[in-house]
């Protein structure tokens, strides 16, 4: 039952398909042509008009837009994280680092490169990702709790490096003096001073994020991605080159998590030295593994239960901390799969 | 198709839990808004994480204000409603509470924080909306400095004040030969850079300075370095439990002995967070409840007694002269538009019975600092229990605060 | 030169709380195989229920019964808590006992409020050991910690390799399958291994209550370098998590003397350099956790 060997978080018994696993083709394409080359089932497209509704589902609620943004933010974060955590098997305790990284950059670039909001974007990505694919070099050769131990480490190499480097980065007071651009591509012309337009540019984002990963999870790669979660010595037997795809795991992860972070510092035209702290890293972990670390959406549910939750408790209680993390350890306890394992148990 | 179908009900779940959770979030909040005619203020600091003591008093006093501006009619015959929100003393946090409070609730001003980073932030948000802003509780010098703006006020004093203030005393005290700690971030620079610049005015040296990262548990190295160096002040700048941290140990070394121990500002949560043997040092307030000078104090004290069964600390202080400004201010302007206000609160003097200060305080037009005194004292143990400070000497801004030439600070109005 | 000896020294001292957080975490692990990050929450509850009790009991009591108190929680939690992670991946015992601390940091917030509380040592021991003197720069306090860490090893050694119960214990970290097969029960000596570890955190609590003052936050800044000590010192090893805190705090403290800033990132760069060229540590067991 116990299977030492294992990198990451199994059930006991019979190890079950998950339901976007690449074994099965069912999970593909649904629909012919461009939707299938896409890789998203009707199921996504139901998400995604949900999304796009949100703005009007929380103004109807008396919430605001920008909780909507924030959760996508969030959500980005958590999925990211996932496809190293749910599909690879391996914890990562410092991805606050690659979330901090996109965020410092994409700030540093509206502030003295080009006011560009598509530009600051990008840079955010690419300078996690190069981030990731530097640190991937040294902590693909470790596993498990040596693996996480790691990024906690580096987590915190980042967060005291973006701490000290006070003139650039503004230190403990933060990043500030930016703020999101409009987009101007020809003739259009985006203002993106309000939560609204700005909640449409992070939808859009996350779609596209949402689509390079269906592919990968449903090509060859993604395949060997779940064949390290499930048993390290086997793939390697196999004649896997371990380290590698754990490195592209690590990576398009991080990379992904460069993109939540400078979505984050546009949001809030702010990026802030306690986005890299490894406590950061525990939240995100704690978005996906309460989401239900074994969908593909599980994170995106746990995103917006965490970020729902902690407002509306935050108004009440100064104490929501509290109540949160309690919810936390008894979803450990008794809810591996999060929220959606729980509520699809009787499918 | 079993991938398919779980698919769905995962899709239909997630739906319909954002909305259910969104919908309770929109339930309580609807009961709340349904003041709707009125004034709004948004109170973003800290109620939970680091700072959260010195915000919750920062709120008392606040909402004692509230009470009190409704009690004699709103402002401008509308009543004022005090939105509070906690930023969980982190910058992120903050900012979305703050731009929550402007765009969905619609606040008409804004107040915050208890530290400097988030206030600088909130400062920012509130700038881009144009809403005006008082920041009750940072104390970088660049809120009204280098980073000022015509929407942003601040209430606490900032590093140059309390140097200048302090400085003087130490230096006619104990002697010209100081030993810098202060902690490794920019406040500490500031700090740092404050008083080896009032030292160097006083003609005296620094004979050590040293950095010490946020979170040091164990300061014996640089206290076996100070003891070595026998300055004749030992300034500490070292605040929260680096503060409670470092004084513990200074005084189970004895080092309080051997030299003067000394630094900027303290707070009072700060000090009665310490063990009695450790409440020693010569530091700068901004309020103290004990000012026997000033007759409205008492009857302040009293009425905040009456409410939270507590003393008022200068947190409480900041709290409710922000709500009280913006208040006089409106009043003053005849009207709630943000602009109106800010200029209405430039040179705007306190009454006495909100001032709670020696002299009259006001808010300079240079850089909107209000010019409050600076209370240069002694921590040490009174017959009450929470009498922890000794005031010698209040020192007026007109002596403390930097010449708004020298601030770094341009203010300019849009339109 | 004397300055370098003194810093090591300061770096001992301070390498002792570690190495007590770290004895207690390499105990946890070893037998139940789970990540304990809710140690520095139990050392803050140790510390507040140690101040509590201290009106009644004194001091002395305190130091003594706080520990004790806290031990018998850490077994409760244990039993409730932590046992349905044995069977489960390691890995799911850090993400459980990191929700674990911050639930504990919560409620020694809402039961003790969020301003710091003072903690008074007895004055016999609040003054300078050699006074007058710069060399031998130490507190009575600060010997009084080297004492009562080095007792607490000390009587943990002798309590695993000398008495009965110590031997089981021993059996069940090398192999507990065959052990439960023999007819122990074996969850009681995970209990009692949970609880023991505890109980030195709540030990290290009270003694840093002392120097550092009480408040509900002062567990983050102990469980990272205790925690890294433990990754030092190796996995599987009381011994090496006991000199790797030691190591630990030496190094702060040097870094403390020539590179300030760094001081408090210095631990993690040793465990960078030590997860590269040797991940199971100093004394590690090989293939444990891998």
């Amino acid at each position: 039952m116990t299977d030492p060997s294992n990198a990451g978080p199994s059930e006991s018994g019979p190890r079950k398909a998950g339901p976007s696993e690449p074994r099965s083709p069912k999970a593909g394409p649904s629909k012919g042509g461009a939707l299938g080359w896409l890789h998203l089932s009707w199921a996504d497209l139901v998400v995604f008009g949900l999304l796009l509704l949100l703005p009007f589902i929380l103004q109807a609620v008396g919430s605001y837009v920008a909780l909507g943004s924030a959760i996508l933010v969030w959500g980005l974060a958590a999925m990211s994280l996932n496809l190293l955590l749910g599909y690879t098997g391996a914890l990562s305790f410092g991805h606050a680092a690659f979330l901090g990284l996109g965020a410092y950059a994409a700030g540093l670039t509206l502030k003295h490169i080009a006011p560009n909001t598509l530009l600051a974007l990008l840079m955010g990505v690419v300078v996690a990702t190069v981030g990731a694919m530097i640190l991937g070099l040294f902590v693909t050769r470790l596993r498990g709790i040596y693996f996480a131990t790691f990024t906690i480490a580096f987590g915190q190499l980042f967060y005291f490096v973006a701490f000290q480097l006070n003139t650039l980065t503004g230190g403990d007071d933060g990043l500030r003096g930016f703020s999101r651009q409009p987009i101007e591509l020809g003739p259009v012309h985006i203002d993106l001073m309000g939560s609204t337009p700005y909640f449409y540019v992070v939808l859009a984002c996350f779609v596209i994020a949402v689509v390079v990963m269906r592919r990968i999870i449903h090509s060859p790669l993604g395949r060997s991605f779940t064949a390290l979660r499930e048993n390290v010595a086997r793939a390697r037997f196999l004649g896997l080159p371990v380290e590698r795809y754990l490195w592209l795991s690590f990576v398009i992860s991080g990379g992904l998590t460069g993109l939540a972070g400078a979505l984050l510092a546009l949001l809030i035209n702010f990026a802030q030295v306690n986005m890299l702290f490894w406590t950061t890293s525990g939240e995100i972990l704690m978005m996906a593994f309460l989401g239900g670390v074994r969908s593909f959406y599980g994170p995106l549910v746990g995103a917006a239960f965490y970020t729902v939750l902690q407002e509306v408790l935050s108004s009440y209680t100064a104490n929501w901390m509290f109540y949160l993390g309690t919810l936390f350890v008894l979803f450990v306890l008794f809810f591996r799969g999060g929220l959606v394992g729980f509520f699809t148990r009787r499918s | 198709m079993k991938s398919k179908s779980y698919s769905r009900r995962d899709v239909i779940k997630l739906g319909a839990g954002a909305a259910a959770l969104a919908a309770t979030n929109g339930l309580f909040r609807f009961t709340q808004a349904q003041a709707g005619e009125g004034v709004k203020i948004g109170f973003v600091t800290s109620l939970s994480g680091v700072y959260a003591a010195l915000g919750e008093n920062e709120i008392r006093g606040g909402e004692m204000a509230t009470d009190e501006i409704n009690a004699a009619g709103g402002i401008l015959g509308q009543p004022l409603e005090l939105l509070v929100e906690d930023d969980t003393s982190t910058t992120d946090v903050g900012v979305q509470k703050l731009r929550k409070l402007i765009e969905r609730d619609n606040v008409n001003y804004s107040v915050g924080a208890v530290s400097s980073g988030v206030s600088l932030a909130l400062s920012q948000v509130a700038n881009q909306f144009g809403r005006l802003h008082i920041v009750s509780g940072g104390h970088a010098d660049s809120i009204t400095g280098s980073d000022c703006k015509w929407n942003t006020f601040r209430i606490p004093t900032n590093g140059n004040m309390e140097a200048n203030a302090i400085g003087q005393v130490l230096a006619d005290k104990f002697g010209k030969n100081w030993y810098i700690t202060t902690p490794d971030y920019a406040y500490g620079w500031s700090l740092q850079e404050a008083f080896t610049r009032v030292n160097a005015e006083l003609g005296g040296t620094i004979v050590g300075a040293d950095r010490l990262p946020l979170g040091t548990n164990d300061y014996s190295a640089v206290l076996l370095k100070v003891a070595q160096a026998k300055p004749d002040v030992f300034l500490v700048f070292q605040a929260g439990e680096d503060a409670i941290a470092i004084l513990t140990q200074i005084t189970q070394f004895g080092l309080d002995k051997e030299m003067a121990v000394a630094g900027g500002l303290q707070e009072w949560e700060n000090i009665v967070a310490l063990p009695e043997t450790a409440r020693i040092g010569w530091w700068t307030f901004e309020w103290y409840y004990r000012q026997p000078d000033v007759p409205e104090v008492a009857d302040f004290v009293e009425r905040y007694n009456g409410l939270y069964n507590a003393n008022p600390t200068a947190r409480s202080w900041f709290g409710y002269v922000a709500i009280h400004s913006i208040a006089l201010a409106a009043e003053a302007a005849g009207s709630l538009d943000s602009v109106a206000v800010a200029k209405a609160l430039e040179g705007l003097t306190l009454p006495p019975e909100i001032g709670l200060q020696p002299g009259t305080l006001s808010y300079r037009a240079g850089d909107h600092q209000l010019m409050d005194n600076v209370y240069v004292g002694e921590v040490r143990q009174g017959d009450e229990p929470d009498d922890i400070f000794q005031v010698e000497r209040t020192v007026p801004a007109s002596e403390s605060a930097l010449p708004v030439s020298e601030t770094g600070c341009t203010i300019s109005y849009p339109g | 030169m004397e300055l370098l000896v003194l810093q090591v020294i300061n770096g001992l001292i301070l390498g002792m709380f570690y190495a007590l957080m770290a004895l207690g975490l390499s105990l946890i692990l070893s037998l139940t195989r789970v990540i304990n990050l809710a140690h520095g929450g139990f050392l803050v509850l140790g510390a507040y229920l140690a101040l509590t009790i201290s009106s009644v009991v004194g001091f002395w009591g305190a130091l003594v019964l706080g520990p004790v108190l806290l031990a018998i929680i850490g077994f409760v939690a244990e039993r409730f808590i932590i046992r349905p992670l044995y069977t489960r991946d390691p890995l799911d015992s850090l993400l459980l006992t990191f929700g674990l601390a911050l639930v504990i940091e919560q409620l020694v917030r809402m039961i003790w409020g969020s301003i710091g509380l003072p903690f008074r040592i007895p004055d016999v021991l609040a003054s300078s050991l050699f006074p007058g003197t710069s060399f031998f720069f130490i507190t009575k306090y600060r010997a009084f910690i080297i004492v009562v860490a080095l007792t607490a090893g000390l009587l943990l050694y002798l309590f695993l390799s000398r008495t009965r119960l110590g031997l089981y214990i021993r059996a069940a970290v090398q192999d507990r399958e065959t052990l439960s097969a023999l007819g122990t029960n074996v969850g009681r000596l995970y209990s009692l291994s949970f609880a023991l570890g505890v109980f030195m955190a709540g030990l290290a609590g009270v003694l840093a209550a002392g120097q550092l003052g009480l408040n509900p936050t002062m567990g983050n800044t102990l469980l990272l370098p205790s925690f890294i000590a433990l990754i030092i010192g190796g996995l599987g090893s009381l011994i090496g998590s006991f000199l790797g805190g030691l190591f630990i705090g030496v190094v702060t403290a040097i870094a403390g003397q020539y590179f300030p800033e760094i001081s408090q990132f210095a631990a993690f760069l040793v465990l960078a350099v030590m997860l590269l060229i040797r991940p199971r540590g100093l004394f590690g067991q090989e293939g444990f956790l891998e």
